[in-house]
């Protein structure tokens, strides 16, 4: 446990990046296999069972101590965590021995069944053999309160340092079934069988930015377009009798999605479709916010599959029953995705919504300058005959982005931003008024000139009507058009709803504060088309 | 429990100036200027500057000019010698705080009371160790007063820095502990191997390592950090800089840096937590709640009087095991209570 115990407080303290993976991987090196099973069982998310409360691990520890429960309670108020105060209440230990994280796992797994006085017993034993730390990751354990996350992709890229197995077969495993009862680190990482190079993800369609206009594309009527939603890109093998999802980094996001892999079961053997993952709730598609809560658990519960509900839209057919139809034509390849479709659950797996281009460029035009009710991010091209992984232009899927959006907007807040990092010298909190009063919209400092560092200096010198820290806030009387990308909905913000990406445009020096847009015309715009 | 201590019968009082003795009107780690000043210690929070007479242990007396500057009055009491005052008998007797802190003996027909200052346990390469004192009543301070904090053997935190600086040199990163300039960063050092890799300090550590050094303290060689030094001058190094120096930008110049703090504060998860610093090592110059109860019962004290810190709620235990305790209100002494963030921070410095 001593070495388990050094691990989390190193993963603790340290932030996301190359630190935490080098931990890891000299923690795997250094535990003992059966160890590094129950760590790697630990922090891929799978929390033992409760086997006593922290309430009685309290009482027990107070008897222990002896100390009057008031004191326990002063100390807890101070710590902020039972786990924590007990470890520290107690004396310290009368014999350091190392407990092995397997042997006690094992252990207190087959407590469910023993007596009270002799889970006490145990107990006692083994906080009179540990440090602080130890006692603390202890009571944790056995509390079912141990919750520290590690990113899966973490855990594999640290395994494979360690076995030179690449990540991507190490995550598969990882999202298989096993038990860190039965198994250990060593079937973990054994070598890659011939079977498992077959669910490797392939290669992503080449997806690309046209930055020219969309006449550069050629004959409009080779053209297929579809609307760009937030998602994220996936391919879906199934093989096997399972289905493996796959991001564009190799990273297998299988067991973050029961719902897809449940429909894709329905899926002939040995196929693989492209497409992109994305919340879709009643029809409606989600935020790039919403899909990314998803990807970020480690635990689906009932609760996040009924909030964010996940749906892969199709783009692509890869393999075909085992036939690789890459390098026939596009339109071909849909016929495929249409048929296979047709037989699966469609809230969770459906084609994309395609339509022609048409004679000319018009509508696709119309699409992007907002002139309707969808509010995707922007149109995705597809050339009726283009290949998958060839290299000329009507192979490739060209992304285009729609207009921005814009809208007026007063200034609430002033922040200076003494940062280098950041872009500007100032974030400004923008605000549109509500029934009663103004309220904050969105905060940003991008797109600021020099020009208007001038303009707000001297408008927070003359109007500031209160300090807050850094923040002033100021008269309501300096208008600026932001521009933006789309609204998405949000329950924390006073204001009901967060603007994607937004960014500064111009001053409006003649703006009557009293005839700007109201925040239930915002509302209103977007909502509609929700 | 919060009283107010009687100020006629008391041979120590709390006034709006510090810990009074009436009868030979001297104050102890007084605040606000009086004619004369018993100083337990140079921290800034018990030695401020203003009075006119100050007296101190001869090593405190040379930290005092240090800080307070040369033309100060001050009138060295070693310990194991005594001041007589109109008949109150007063002497200095090690703390184990920081070099050359004492704690106050005040003694009047018989009645015997000790103001402890600032003080611990643990033993550290450079302190005179702490001295029980037997008193009759014991003014003692709290700051780690609840059972939570129990200080790990100092050898093992000290193997835990070397562990932790060997890593840095093995990772190219320069490895700064931050530490308070009077007391800890002296204590560090002389228990640092410099075998390891030469040992830095920041210009506002060195004179007092000079200070200690000349009175005899074995302290290893360390260089003060100029503006010369480059990146390569200090491979392999350990600099160490008080915690006021952990946010400017001047040490990114050396980076990439790990950096690390030295407080009883950073025993806590949440201490760790809060501080930006990526180690943190609960290596404290004060008594842990054992160092507290062995202090009060080797003094034979009967009563006690809590200040700075959780004296409440310690002061409280005292009582329920016996003991004639009161806790004065922390405020009055000046100190902020270091449950509040604010509270927390201002205590790292003097930690």
């Amino acid at each position: 446990m001593r070495l388990f115990s050094e691990l989390i407080r190193q993963l603790e303290q340290l932030p996301d990046g190359e630190g935490r993976v080098s931990a890891l991987a000299r923690y795997f090196h250094s535990a003992s296999d059966q160890d590094a099973i129950w760590a790697l069982s630990l922090l891929s998310g799978k929390r033992p069972r409760r086997v006593v409360s922290i309430h009685q691990l309290s009482a027990w520890a107070i008897e222990k101590t002896g100390f009057p429960v008031w004191l326990f309670k002063e100390s807890h108020r101070q710590v902020g965590d039972l786990a924590e105060t007990i470890a520290r209440v107690l004396p310290p230990p009368g014999s350091r021995e190392e407990i092995p994280l397997a042997e006690w796992m094992r252990s207190s797994i087959a407590w469910g069944a023993s007596a009270e006085e002799e889970q006490q017993e145990c107990i006692e034993l083994a906080w009179d053999q540990l440090d602080a730390d130890e006692r603390i990751l202890l009571n944790k354990l056995v509390s079912g309160g141990f919750r520290l996350r590690v990113k899966p992709v973490e855990l594999v890229r640290a395994l494979q340092e360690n076995t030179g197995i690449p990540h991507y077969i190490l995550a598969m495993r990882l999202a298989d079934r096993w038990d860190p009862e039965s198994d250990t680190l060593a079937w973990m990482t054994r070598p890659v069988s011939r079977e498992e190079e077959r669910v490797q993800p392939l290669e992503f369609h080449d997806q690309r930015t046209l930055t020219g206009p969309l006449s550069s594309l050629g004959d409009p009527m080779d053209w297929l377009m579809e609307d760009q939603w937030d998602g994220i890109p996936i391919q879906l093998v199934r093989q096997q009798g399972n289905v493996w999802l796959w991001t564009m980094d190799h990273q297998m996001v299988a067991p973050l999605v029961p719902e897809i892999v449940t429909a894709g079961k329905s899926m002939p053997e040995d196929t693989v479709l492209e497409g992109v993952l994305m919340v879709m709730q009643d029809g409606k598609p989600g935020t790039m916010a919403q899909i990314q809560s998803r990807m970020d658990g480690q635990r689906v519960t009932k609760a996040i599959m009924r909030d964010n509900p996940v749906c892969l839209r199709v783009r692509d057919c890869l393999v075909w029953n085992g036939e690789d139809i890459r390098k026939i034509p596009f339109s071909d390849r849909w016929q495929y995705v249409e048929s296979l479709c047709a037989s699966l659950d469609p809230t969770r797996i459906q084609p994309a919504e395609m339509t022609d281009v048409g004679p000319d460029w018009a509508k696709a035009n119309q699409w992007l300058s907002r002139g309707r009710d969808q509010l995707a991010g922007g149109i995705l091209l597809k050339h009726r005959n283009g290949y998958h992984g060839g290299e000329s232009i009507k192979d490739i899927w060209w992304t285009k982005s729609g207009e921005p959006f814009q809208m007026d907007m007063v200034v609430l807040y002033v922040e200076s931003v003494r940062d280098r990092s950041s872009l500007s010298a100032y974030e400004l909190t923008f605000g549109l008024w509500d029934v009663d009063g103004f309220v904050p919209v969105t905060k940003t400092g991008v797109g600021l000139t020099q020009e208007d560092g001038e303009r707000i200096k001297a408008h927070v010198r003359e109007h500031t009507l209160e300090r807050f820290g850094p923040v002033r806030q100021v008269a309501p009387t300096l208008v600026y058009t932001i521009i933006f990308d789309g609204v998405s909905v949000s329950l924390r913000h006073k204001s009901g709803i967060i603007l994607l990406n937004p960014r500064i445009c111009a001053w409006k020096e003649a703006e009557e504060v009293a005839g700007l847009q109201r925040l239930s015309d915002l509302k209103k715009r977007f909502t509609k088309g929700f | 429990m919060i009283m107010t201590v009687e100020k006629n019968r008391d041979l120590l009082v709390f006034s709006p100036k510090g810990i009074h003795c009436p009868i030979a009107d001297v104050y102890i780690d007084p605040w606000r200027s009086v004619k004369k000043a018993l100083i337990t210690h140079g921290h800034s929070d018990h030695a401020r500057p203003g009075h006119q007479t100050y007296v101190c242990t001869p090593l405190t007396a040379s930290v005092l000019k240090h800080r307070l500057g040369q033309k100060i009055q001050v009138a060295e009491l070693p310990f194991g010698q005594h001041i007589t005052v109109n008949g109150v008998r007063i002497s200095f007797h090690p703390a184990g705080h920081i070099p050359g802190s004492a704690q106050v003996r005040v003694e009047y027909r018989g009645e015997v009371w000790v103001v402890t200052g600032d003080y611990k346990l643990h033993g550290d390469p450079i302190s005179e160790p702490f001295e029980p004192v037997p008193c009759h009543t014991m003014i003692t301070e709290s700051t780690f007063g609840l059972p939570i904090y129990q200080w790990s053997d100092p050898g093992i935190i000290i193997r835990d820095i070397h562990q932790w600086w060997r890593e840095c040199q093995e990772t190219d990163q320069l490895a700064v502990i931050h530490a308070y300039s009077l007391g800890k960063a002296q204590r560090l050092i002389a228990a640092l191997d410099t075998h390891q890799g030469p040992v830095f300090t920041h210009k506002s550590i060195e004179p007092i390592n000079e200070l200690f050094r000349r009175d005899g303290l074995g302290l290893p060689p360390t260089i003060e950090l100029n503006e010369f030094h480059q990146r390569k001058d200090l491979k392999g190094g350990l600099l160490i800089a008080p915690p006021s120096a952990m946010t400017s930008d001047w040490l990114q110049r050396f980076g990439p840096i790990s950096d690390a703090m030295a407080s009883g504060w950073m025993a806590l998860r949440k201490g760790r937590f809060r501080q930006t610093a990526d180690r943190g090592f609960a290596l404290s110059d004060h008594a842990d709640w054992p160092g507290l109860l062995t202090a009060i019962r080797e003094s034979g004290a009967e009563r006690v009087l809590v200040t700075h810190g959780f004296t409440t709620p310690f002061a409280r235990y005292l009582r329920e095991i016996g003991l004639d305790a009161q806790a004065v209100e922390t405020r009055f002494l000046g100190e902020p209570a270091p449950d509040d963030q604010a509270g927390a921070d201002a205590k790292n410095d003097q930690e």
